[in-house]
């Protein structure tokens, strides 16, 4: 065990549990990323830290309430791994990422730009899919704002779902946009004045979509993507699954700095969308294909999930499927 | 701040919960959906049919002519408002989001054609220049401020804004700097539906307009009420501090042991 740390106490600075919260955080993001050993257990933690039960309990509840930390009753504080993996990236991306405009550096409420991204939209231009797609689905990732301009110069279509999947799906028409207009409407302040809305049967008449292309929190070197932890990716190819415009063989890229890609070897679930190409600032990796969901997890959505989007709606009036 | 009138009380919490309450359910249907937040009121000032008139609303006003630097809130609601300075060439000084810091215009900076863009948040965050605190205090007194607000007391202009206290960190700050003080005009900018009838009580951090503008009036408070002078840091919610980099870079100004790496374990 490290020195006992030392803590500033001046009224009006950093408030002590905070500091405290700071300090859990750094100890629960230093083991390996796959190691299941708890935290040091309570005494101990104080006697480190030098702070009453009080104040460790504080910055603790808040660590397990954000989802890094988890007690098992009787056997102690664990962290949680696929949390752990993300704070973990988080910590390295703070180095080359752009804030949000209104999320600033919050990570866990945005997938975030970054220095290179131009490059890795130029790798995406290059490869063989995107030349020859008319339709992409792409993210509202921030760091996909440059690949948006581009697919719209190129004269593509373009389909994004709104932020946090609050308002559907939209249509952006490459052809229709003017030149100096494009910067703006690859941002998601600018889509809303130059993107259409689309329904569920407007979705289907597409027909197909010819590739996909996502951000990520993190992703494993064979193609596993990690989100912000809401699922997103999971949901939005599920809906197009459901409505037949993609499937096994449509290509997914997944767009990401280097300090995104994870080495270890990560689990998969069959609800999880994987990845068939890695593009970063500095090479582009083809993952072994794997299957991909076949739709909807029904009874894995957050229970508020349709509540809060009314075009939700639409799904249970059979508009997906067309019935 | 001592009360000096034992009747003069503010308003608790749950009051302030209820008069933007209040507020927020006469702008359903009236205020424009943010990209992130949608219709979540408690963590944006909407946009609203009308904001379009606030350029020429504000060219009217007394204190208006001039070239010197202005400050404006990044509610949505001034969008036009900035886009209108960046095309006019007025030095514009913003937060985007305030976690971020200070971010500015200089005249000429942003490429014809693009004005629109640098008015939205996002364009803001890819045209606008990252300032520090040395170069806010260096910029000298600022000719205004714009800000929205969630509500507005007509006869003395108190402004109560979404309830995190944003605006009345950044005029504090600004006070801080000396860029701002008791001379210094302030526009509140809103829709008709946010002047509220009751009283607004304010406590010692809240602010207030000398003018408010909304599409259909203008109107000037005739004795604005004072507003306070730099940060309480006492009072200072505790995650401020940390996430908020201007507040942290003011505070290890004041204090050198406020400083990252002085004495904390990382």
């Amino acid at each position: 065990m490290s020195a006992r740390a030392v803590f500033d106490r001046t009224p009006g600075n950093v408030p002590l549990y905070r500091q405290v919260r700071r300090a859990v955080e750094a100890l629960a993001l230093e083991a390996s990323l796959v190691d299941d050993t708890p935290l040091p257990p309570e005494w101990a933690l104080m006697e480190r830290f030098g702070v009453s039960r009080g104040t460790l309990r504080r910055a603790i509840g808040e660590l397990e309430r954000e989802g890094l930390l988890w007690r098992r009753s009787g056997r102690g504080t664990f962290v949680n791994p696929a949390a752990r993996l993300r704070q973990t990236i988080w910590q390295r991306l703070r180095a080359v990422a752009v804030p949000d405009s209104r999320f600033g550096v919050d990570f866990s409420r945005f997938i975030p730009d970054f220095e290179g991204s131009a490059t890795c939209t130029e790798r995406i231009a290059a490869l063989e899919e995107y030349r020859s797609a008319n339709t992409l689905v792409v993210m509202p990732d921030n760091n996909l704002e440059s690949l948006r301009a581009r697919a719209l110069a190129d004269g593509k279509r373009l389909v994004v779902c709104t932020y946090a999947m609050r308002r559907g799906f939209v249509v952006l028409q490459g052809r229709r946009i003017k030149a100096e207009d494009r910067r703006l409407a690859a941002t998601l302040d600018g889509m809303e004045r130059f993107a259409r809305p689309l329904s569920f049967a407007k979705l289907r008449a597409l027909r197909r979509v010819d590739l996909v292309v996502t951000g990520a929190a993190a992703v494993s070197r064979e193609g596993v993507h990690f989100g912000k932890g809401h699922g997103y990716l999971d949901i939005e190819w599920g809906l197009l699954r459901e409505i037949g415009l993609v499937g096994d063989e449509t290509t997914v890229v997944a767009s990401v700095h280097d300090c995104q890609v994870v080495e270890e070897r990560v689990p998969h679930a069959v609800y999880d969308v994987t990845v068939d190409v890695i593009v970063t600032p500095t090479e582009v990796t083809r993952c072994e294909p794997k299957p991909k969901p076949p739709g909807i997890f029904w009874d894995r959505l957050p229970r508020s999930f349709a509540a809060t989007r009314p075009y939700f709606a639409e799904l249970e009036g059979g508009a997906m499927t067309g019935t | 701040m001592a009360e000096t009138n034992p009747e003069a009380r503010a308003d608790s919490s749950e009051e302030r919960a209820a008069i933007r309450s209040g507020v927020w359910d006469r702008m359903r249907g009236v205020g424009r959906p943010d990209t992130r937040f949608i219709y979540d009121f408690t963590n944006f000032i909407p946009d609203f049919p009308g904001s379009e008139r606030f350029p020429d609303l504000l060219r009217s006003l007394p204190f208006y002519a001039g070239d010197g630097p202005v400050f404006v809130a990044p509610d949505n609601c001034l969008e036009g408002l900035r886009a209108g300075f960046v095309t006019e060439g007025r030095p514009l000084l913003q937060t985007i989001a305030v976690a971020i810091g200070f971010h500015y215009f200089a005249p000429g900076s942003v490429p014809p054609g693009q004005e629109r863009f640098a008015g939205l948040l996002d364009g803001a965050m890819a045209l606008a220049e990252e300032v520090d605190l040395d170069f806010v205090r260096a910029l000298g007194r600022l000719d205004f401020v714009v800000t929205g607000a969630c509500a507005v007391d007509r006869t003395t202009g108190v402004r109560y804004g979404k309830g995190h206290g944003f605006f009345d960190l950044e005029w504090g700050i600004l006070s801080s700097l000396g860029v701002v003080d008791a001379r210094t005009p302030v526009v509140i900018c809103c829709h008709d539906n946010q002047i509220v009838d009751a009283k607004l009580a304010p406590a010692s951090f809240d602010t207030a307009g000398d003018w408010i503008v909304t599409p259909t009036q203008v109107i000037e408070i005739e004795e604005r009420q004072r507003n306070p002078s730099g940060i309480d840091w006492e009072r200072l919610d505790a995650h401020y501090l940390e996430e908020i980099a201007p507040l942290k870079e003011l505070r290890s100004e004041a204090v050198p042991s406020a400083r990252p790496g002085s004495g904390g374990e990382r």
